[in-house]
C-alpha cells in the first residue's frame, strides 16, 4: 500500500503518515480486501461520440480518434465499510476514505497499464479524462453509464443529483494517440498546476 | 391450457435465449432502448421470438427488460404501451409458428438505480415503479412475471412485493451473480434463497453474468438450499472484446456441454446474453430424457441480511444479541428518545465483535413511536452490519413497517397462541417472510405445565401451516421464567424446549437472562441455565454476547459437542480473552489523553478527576477545552492533521459525556442546537460528519439531519426547534443549487437563523451569491463561527 499517497489524501503536505494512521490504514485495507470486490468495465469506442461537448476534452484528445471509456467501482461494500468505520471512529473513517481513494487510483492506473499492453506498437494511451474535469459537463455521466451498461454489469449507477453511487467509483475516457509524448506517464510534466500536492514529477525549470 | 405453475410441475420448460444481442444483429442502433425500438420494429422482434419457438422454447419472455417508467420516460412512452406491444409480438410469433402450448412471461429488469441508503431511490418508490410495469403486464395478458438480472436483493424484494401486491401471476425471480459467487451488492446464494422463498416466489434462479461453467457453484448452492423449482439462464460463456464489439466464447455445442451437468437440477432452462436459437435448440435436444428434478422441502431455517444467511439447522445453536432493548437501560432509552443512532450502532458493532450471529432489535418505550422508530433503527443498523436481525415488537403495525423495509429475511419476535396475535402476525409472515418466534402462551396466560405449552405450540404450528408457512420457519419459545419465584419453572422451560424439538419437529428459542431476574450474581445462573438449555437442543439463544461468561459457555458447549472442529474457535477465543488490551497511557492526565487522542484513557481520567471532587466546570475549562484548543491550533498551523484532530475531538467528547453526568441539571443545561445537513441530492456526507464531531467535542449540541435533505425538512426543523445556526454542505456542482434553495426558503420563512456553508465545490463567491452568512473552508472554521454566533460553549454553561 502506498502510504505516501494516503498521506497526501489526508492533506499532510509532504509529511509521512504517523504510526497510528499507518496502523489504521492497514486495518482499513485488510477489511476492504476481505469484503470488497472492485469491478472494472471498459469499452473501446470512437471519440466522435463525445466531440464538441467540451473544449478541454477536445483539446486533450486532439490527436486521438479512438479511446476507451471505462468505469471502476469499489462497490456498495466499500460504502458500507465507510459507514461502519464512522461509527467506530471518525478519525478511522477519514483514513479509510483516503485508503479507498488511493485504491481506486491504483485500480485505474493498473487498468490503463493493462490496456497499454494490449495496444499495438506505436499507440499510446493519453491520461484519463473524467466527466467533471475542466469544462466537460458532469451531465455526460448518464450517457457514460449507459454506453458501458454500468448499472447492470457492475452495479454502478447515478443519482438524480448526478452522483456516482456506490460512492467510491470513477469513470474516465482514455484516448489512444500515436504520439509517445502524450503517453500517460508524462501527464505531470505538461500540467500547468505546479503547486499540486499530487504532482508526481518535479516541475521542469 | 393449463396454468403455468401447474405446467412446470409436469415438464421441464425452456425459456428463450438472448434478445438484446439478437436485436443488435438485426440493426438496433447504439444507445437506443431495445424495448422502444422493438415497438417500432414488430416484425424483427416477432422473427426472433419465432426462431426461439421453432427451436422448442415454450416460455417466451417479452422484449421489456427496460420497461421501467424511469428508463422509458426520455422516450415519451409508458410501460403500458411497451408491454402491450411486446406481449402481442410474442402472441403473434406463436401464431406464426403454430405454437399453441406456449406461455408469455413479462420480462422485468432492474431500475438502473441504487436504492437508499447507498443510492437515492427510496424502497417504496422502487415498489411503485415495479408495480406500474407489473400492472402493464397484467393488462397486456402475460402468463407470468420474470424478474431477472437483479444484482441487489433489496431491489429484488421491491420488485417481488410489487408483483405480489399487484397481481396473482406466477413470479419467477432471477439474480445475477459474479465470479466470486456473490451478487454485485454482496449477497450470497443462501441469502437469496432465504429472502426469495420468504417472499413466496414460485421459481427462483440465476441468469446473465457468466457462462454455465462459472455459474455452476452458485446454481449448486441454490439447489442445496431451495425448496422451490429453479431456473437457469446463463450467457453463452464469457464476453470477449473484438474491437468495439462484444462476443461470447461458447457456440451452441460448447454451451450444451457446459449446461449438461446442471440440467438435472433445473426445472426451467434458457439462455441469456450471446445465446441464440441454435444454442437453445441443441440444449433442448440434449436435455430430452433427463427427468425433472424432484423439489424437496428443506428442513433448515434460513435467516438473512442483505448479504449473508444464518442457518438454523436444528444442530448448531446460534447467538441472538439482546442488547438493543431499552428495558432497564437508561442510556439506550435516552438515545432512542433523542434519535441518537450513534449509541445504538456502537452497541450493534460491539455485539457483532463479541460473536453474535443475529441481533434482536426492540425499541418499545413509552413516548417513542415504535412504527417510525423501529423501521428507522433497523435501517440504520443495516447500514453498518451484515448480521441478520430479529425484529422484536408487540405492535403489529410497527412489525409490518419494519418487515417491509428490512433488507433480507429476519426473525420475527413474536406471535403467541392468542387469536388476536395469530390473526395479526401470521399474514405478515406469509407476505414478507421471516423465521417466526412462537411464544407458548395464550388468552389464559402462560401454562405452568410442559403439556400446556406444547399444546399452544401445536396450535400455532397448525395455524401457520394452514396459511402455507412451513414448520421449518417456526421457533418455539419455551418461555424462561425467573427461578426466584420458586417451583420447577426452569425445568418446565427446558423440558418444553426438548419436547417441542423432538415431538413437534420445530426449532426452539429462549431469552436466557430472565431466569435470574430478582437474584444476585445473575451471570452465574444465566450461564448454567444457558448450558442446560443448549443441551436440551436450544437453537436460538437470546443472550448478552458481551458477557464473557455467556460466550464462554457457548463456545465450551460447541467444543464439547464436537461442533467446533479441533476446538479451534474455542482456542482462538480463549487466546484473545487471555490478553485483554490494556487501556493505553493510564498515567496520563486528561489533558494529555485528549492531546494524544486516546478516548478510553480520556474517559477513565475524566472519571478519576470528577470523583476526586474537583469542580466539574473547572475540569472542563481547565483541562478539556485547553487540550482541545491546543490540538486545534496545531491542526490549523499544519502541524497535526485531520485524523489526529478527530481523535482528540472524540476523546474530548467521550470525557465530556462522563463529566456531564456530574453536573447539576441547571448547569448541564443544553446549549443551543446547531442543525447540520448535507443538501438535497447530495449523498457525500463525510465533511458534514467531521464538522459534527468537532462541534460536539466543543460541547455544541448538534441536530444532524443527515444527507440528501430537502429544503422543506430543514425549514421545518429550524422553525420547530428554534435553531439559531444552520450548517449546510454540498460536494457537487450539481447539488449546490439546493444549498441556494435551502437558504432562499429559510429567508422566505423569515427564520432568524444564521447559515454557514461549506463543501468541496463551495467558494466564498458562491456563498456570497446565495446569501449565506459565512463560508468555511475547513471543519475548525465552523467551530470558530459557532463560537462567534452562539458563544463559547464549554467555558461557561450556556443559558
Amino acid at each position: 500500500m502506498n502510504y505516501n499517497e494516503i498521506a497526501r489524501y489526508l492533506g499532510t503536505r509532504g509529511a509521512p503518515l504517523w504510526p497510528e494512521a499507518v496502523a489504521w490504514a492497514s486495518a482499513c485495507m485488510q477489511e476492504l480486501e476481505g469484503t470488497v470486490a472492485p469491478r472494472v468495465l471498459g469499452r473501446r469506442l470512437s471519440l466522435s461520440l463525445f466531440a464538441g461537448e467540451s473544449r478541454d476534452l477536445d483539446h486533450h484528445l486532439r490527436h486521438c480518434a479512438e479511446g476507451i471509456l471505462f468505469a471502476v467501482t469499489l462497490g456498495v461494500e466499500a460504502d458500507r465499510l465507510l459507514r461502519r468505520w464512522r461509527v467506530q471512529s471518525m478519525a478511522k473513517a477519514a483514513v479509510g476514505q483516503a485508503v479507498c481513494a488511493v485504491w481506486l487510483d491504483t485500480l485505474c492506473a493498473d487498468y490503463c497499464a493493462r490496456l497499454q499492453l494490449q495496444l499495438r506498437e506505436g499507440s499510446y494511451l493519453v491520461p484519463p479524462f473524467s466527466p467533471g474535469y475542466g469544462d466537460w459537463d458532469l451531465c455526460v455521466q448518464r450517457q457514460v453509464l449507459e454506453l458501458l451498461q454500468a448499472p447492470e454489469r457492475i452495479g454502478l449507477t447515478l443519482t438524480a443529483g448526478g452522483m456516482l453511487v456506490p460512492e467510491k467509483s470513477i469513470t474516465a475516457l482514455v484516448g489512444i494517440s500515436d504520439r509517445q509524448e502524450e503517453a500517460c506517464g508524462q501527464k505531470c510534466m505538461r500540467c500547468k498546476k505546479s503547486d499540486c500536492s499530487f504532482r508526481s514529477v518535479p516541475v521542469e525549470q | 391450457m393449463k396454468p403455468l405453475l401447474q405446467a412446470i410441475k409436469e415438464k421441464r420448460f425452456y425459456l428463450d435465449g438472448g434478445m438484446g444481442s439478437m436485436l443488435q444483429a438485426a440493426g438496433l442502433p447504439e444507445g437506443l432502448l431495445p424495448d422502444v425500438w422493438g415497438m417500432e420494429h414488430p416484425a424483427v422482434v416477432q422473427e426472433i421470438h419465432r426462431a426461439y419457438l421453432e427451436a422448442g422454447c415454450r416460455l417466451i419472455t417479452t422484449n421489456t427488460f427496460g420497461a421501467c417508467p424511469l428508463k422509458l420516460a426520455p422516450y415519451g412512452v409508458t410501460p403500458s404501451q411497451v408491454m402491450a406491444a411486446a406481449v402481442s409480438n410474442v402472441r403473434a410469433a406463436m401464431d406464426q409458428a403454430g405454437v399453441t402450448d406456449g406461455y408469455v412471461c413479462a420480462d422485468i429488469g432492474p431500475t438502473g438505480k441504487l436504492l437508499r441508503p447507498y443510492g437515492d431511490l427510496d424502497f417504496e418508490d422502487a415498489v411503485g415503479l415495479f408495480a406500474e410495469t407489473v400492472r402493464a403486464a397484467v393488462q397486456a395478458g402475460a402468463d407470468g412475471i420474470l424478474i431477472e438480472t437483479m444484482s441487489d436483493l433489496y431491489e429484488m424484494k421491491a420488485a417481488v412485493l410489487a408483483a405480489k401486491e399487484t397481481c396473482g401471476l406466477p413470479i419467477l425471480a432471477s439474480l445475477v451473480f459474479d465470479e466470486s459467487g456473490k451478487l454485485l451488492t454482496g449477497g450470497s446464494p443462501q441469502a437469496a434463497v432465504a429472502l426469495l422463498e420468504g417472499l413466496g416466489v414460485d421459481v427462483l434462479g440465476v441468469n446473465c453474468g457468466q457462462g454455465p461453467r462459472q455459474m455452476a457453484p452458485v446454481f449448486q448452492s441454490l439447489w442445496e438450499n431451495a425448496s422451490v423449482p429453479l431456473l437457469l439462464q446463463p450467457n453463452a460463456g464469457l464476453p470477449q472484446s473484438q474491437g468495439s464489439e462484444t462476443v461470447y466464447d461458447l457456440d451452441g455445442e460448447d454451451f450444451v456441454a457446459e449446461m449438461m451437468p446442471l440440467v438435472s437440477m433445473a426445472t426451467l432452462l434458457g439462455g441469456c446474453c450471446g445465446t441464440t436459437p441454435d444454442h437453445l435448440r441443441r440444449l433442448i435436444e440434449a436435455a430430452q430424457g433427463i427427468p425433472l428434478p424432484e423439489i424437496t422441502q428443506k428442513e433448515t431455517l434460513l435467516i438473512s441480511s442483505y448479504c449473508q444467511a444464518v442457518a438454523l439447522d436444528g444442530n448448531e445453536p446460534v447467538v441472538i444479541g439482546e442488547r438493543i432493548n431499552p428495558t432497564g437501560k437508561k442510556k439506550l432509552q435516552a438515545a432512542l428518545r433523542e434519535g441518537d443512532m450513534d449509541y445504538v450502532l456502537d452497541e450493534v458493532l460491539r455485539q457483532e465483535e463479541a460473536g453474535a450471529h443475529i441481533l434482536d432489535v426492540n425499541v418499545g418505550l413509552p413516548g417513542v413511536d415504535e412504527v417510525v422508530v423501529l423501521t428507522k433503527t433497523v435501517e440504520a443498523i443495516q447500514e453498518v452490519t451484515g448480521l441478520p436481525l430479529q425484529l422484536d415488537t408487540s405492535n403489529p403495525e410497527a412489525m409490518e413497517a419494519a418487515l417491509r423495509r428490512y433488507n433480507g429475511k429476519p426473525l420475527i419476535n413474536s406471535v403467541n397462541g392468542k387469536e388476536e396475535s395469530l390473526q395479526a402476525i401470521l399474514p405478515l409472515v406469509k407476505k414478507y417472510g421471516g423465521g417466526l418466534v412462537c411464544l407458548a402462551l395464550d388468552e389464559e396466560g402462560i401454562p405452568a405445565s410442559v403439556e400446556g405449552r406444547l399444546a399452544i405450540a401445536e396450535k400455532i404450528i397448525h395455524r401457520a401451516e394452514e396459511m402455507g408457512i412451513p414448520r421449518r420457519e417456526l421457533l418455539i419459545d419455551g418461555l424462561t421464567m425467573p427461578v426466584s419465584a420458586g417451583g420447577e419453572r426452569a425445568k418446565v422451560t427446558l423440558e418444553t424446549i426438548r419436547r417441542a424439538k423432538a415431538e413437534l419437529g420445530v426449532k426452539t428459542t429462549l431469552g436466557i437472562s430472565n431466569v435470574s431476574f430478582g437474584l444476585s450474581k445473575r451471570e452465574q445462573l444465566n450461564e448454567s441455565f444457558f448450558t442446560m438449555a443448549l443441551q436440551q437442543g436450544l437453537d436460538g439463544a437470546i443472550i448478552n454476547p458481551k458477557s464473557v461468561a455467556m460466550m464462554g459457555a457457548y463456545r465450551a458447549y460447541r467444543a464439547l459437542m464436537g461442533l467446533d472442529n479441533l476446538c479451534q474457535e474455542y482456542m482462538e477465543a480463549s487466546a484473545s480473552a487471555a490478553a485483554p488490551g490494556p487501556v493505553q497511557g493510564q498515567e496520563m492526565s486528561l489533558h494529555q489523553a485528549i492531546e494524544k487522542g486516546l478516548k478510553e484513557t480520556a474517559v477513565v481520567q475524566a472519571r478519576v478527576l470528577a470523583d476526586s471532587g474537583r469542580e466539574i466546570l473547572d475540569i472542563i475549562n481547565g483541562e478539556l477545552i485547553p487540550a482541545l484548543d491546543q490540538v486545534s491550533q496545531a491542526f490549523e498551523k499544519g502541524v497535526l492533521f485531520l485524523p489526529q484532530l478527530l481523535m482528540s475531538a472524540e476523546a474530548a467528547k467521550g470525557a465530556f459525556q462522563v463529566l456531564k453526568a456530574y453536573l447539576p441539571a441547571e448547569e448541564s443545561g443544553e446549549s443551543p442546537q446547531i442543525l447540520l445537513a448535507t443538501v438535497k441530492g447530495d449523498i457525500h456526507d463525510i465533511g458534514k460528519n467531521i464538522v459534527k464531531v468537532l462541534l460536539e467535542s466543543y460541547r455544541f449540541r448538534v441536530l444532524d439531519l443527515g444527507k440528501d435533505v430537502a429544503p422543506e425538512v430543514i425549514v421545518t426543523a429550524v422553525r420547530e426547534k428554534q435553531i439559531p445556526l444552520v450548517g449546510l454542505s454540498a460536494l457537487m456542482t450539481t447539488t449546490a443549487p439546493y444549498m441556494a434553495e435551502t437558504i432562499r426558503q429559510l429567508r422566505a420563512a423569515g427564520l432568524p437563523c444564521k447559515v454557514v456553508v461549506g463543501g468541496a465545490v463551495i467558494t466564498q463567491e458562491y456563498a456570497d451569491s446565495i446569501g449565506a452568512d459565512r463560508y468555511v473552508s475547513d471543519a475548525m472554521e465552523s467551530v470558530h463561527y459557532a463560537q462567534e454566533v452562539l458563544g463559547v460553549a464549554g467555558t461557561k454553561p450556556v443559558s
